[in-house]
């Protein structure tokens, strides 16, 4: 009998964990970046060298990853919510693209063209240059971990 | 005095075919694939949408990262990319299209038009014309591009599982939303 009771509150604790890991799956959110950790610490330019040497293999590396960069401000992309930074190289046809996270709260007047920043973005991919536009890598839920002015 | 004449034309010649085309990097599309029997919204927006448009001719194409789309939950973004529309394999979504009733549309004038857009929508590597209603918006010198119709998900063999089968639309609503600039040469 007691060994029934055993077994039995045994089997009904696994089924509380199993049932607070399922709640706990399906109640997720994607988290401010602010407060998870990141994959990747890399340079824009090495970033932009991955992407243009070999779109599959850099794809591989980045797409899916938090990944943390620095480069130059290249735009502001600010007239609707929520903002875009291009970051990059005057002399590379290849931007990266932060999409902001819209509970990210900045001081725009602060931002300037030219201006170095790290970032903090989930990577999502890859938009080569099909449309004569340029080509960019994209990042969503981006925030600004520090800025400097060049 | 006929070359300066030669001159000012050439010049108005280029701002005006400089002008002809417009687009964004930073267009925003929703979609919604809610029912009444969902048991929360199924609602995605991506604001990474690259939207081109030929005034002239009337061309008009969209490009979208699929895996742009942000959900309000981490599981039903992970599901929307793995089992829906399997990113890995197909990452991008593309509508190339023509605006059939171009010439109503007066893009050197502030104004709402109403338009009819007929084209090639590509999405789960299945290819399908479709046709909808939306409006352009010429304001300042910008372009506003507004458009809602929906897509079948069994008509680019997206499956949606037998036990979601009434909480998931098998129509999907997709709304678009892009604000156009003269693209500079």
């Amino acid at each position: 009998m007691k060994t029934k009771l055993i077994v039995l509150l045994f089997i009904l604790i696994n089924i509380i964990i199993v049932g607070l890991y399922v709640y706990k799956q399906i109640t997720k959110t994607n988290e401010s970046l602010t407060s998870v950790a990141t994959d990747l610490s890399v340079s824009a330019n090495k970033m932009i060298d991955d992407f243009s040497t070999d779109e599959k293999i850099a794809s591989l590396n980045y797409v899916n990853k938090i990944v943390e960069t620095e480069g130059v401000l290249k735009n502001i992309e600010n007239d609707r919510s929520p903002a875009t930074l291009v970051i990059g190289d005057s002399s590379s046809t290849i931007n990266l693209r932060f999409t902001l996270d819209s509970s990210f709260q900045f001081d725009r007047t602060t931002l300037q063209v030219g201006t170095r920043l790290t970032m903090k973005g989930m990577c999502t991919g890859y938009n080569a240059d099909d449309l004569g536009l340029g080509a960019d890598i994209l990042f969503n839920r981006s925030i600004i971990i520090n800025q400097n002015k060049n | 005095m006929r070359l300066f004449i030669l001159q000012v034309v050439m010049i108005f010649s280029v701002s005006i075919s400089a002008q002809e085309r417009y687009f964004t990097k930073s267009g925003k599309i929703r979609i919604d694939a809610t029912t009444s029997k969902s048991p929360e919204k199924i609602v995605a927006v991506t604001n990474s949408a690259i939207c081109v448009l030929d005034t002239k001719t009337g061309n008009i194409q969209f490009s979208v990262v699929l895996k742009s789309y942000e959900f309000a939950s981490a599981l039903m973004q992970e599901h929307f990319n793995e089992n829906y529309v399997e990113s890995n394999v197909y990452p991008k979504s593309e509508f190339k299209g023509l605006i059939s009733n171009n010439s109503a549309v007066n893009y050197a004038k502030d104004g709402t038009y109403t338009v009819t857009v007929k084209g090639a929508l590509s999405l789960h590597g299945v290819t399908k014309e479709v046709e909808s209603t939306g409006k352009i918006t010429v304001q300042n010198g910008k372009i506003l591009a507004a458009s809602t119709f929906s897509a079948k998900l069994s008509d680019y063999k997206i499956k949606i599982p037998g036990l979601v089968a009434d909480k998931v639309a098998e129509n999907v609503k997709i709304i678009i939303d892009c604000s156009l600039e003269p693209l500079k040469k």
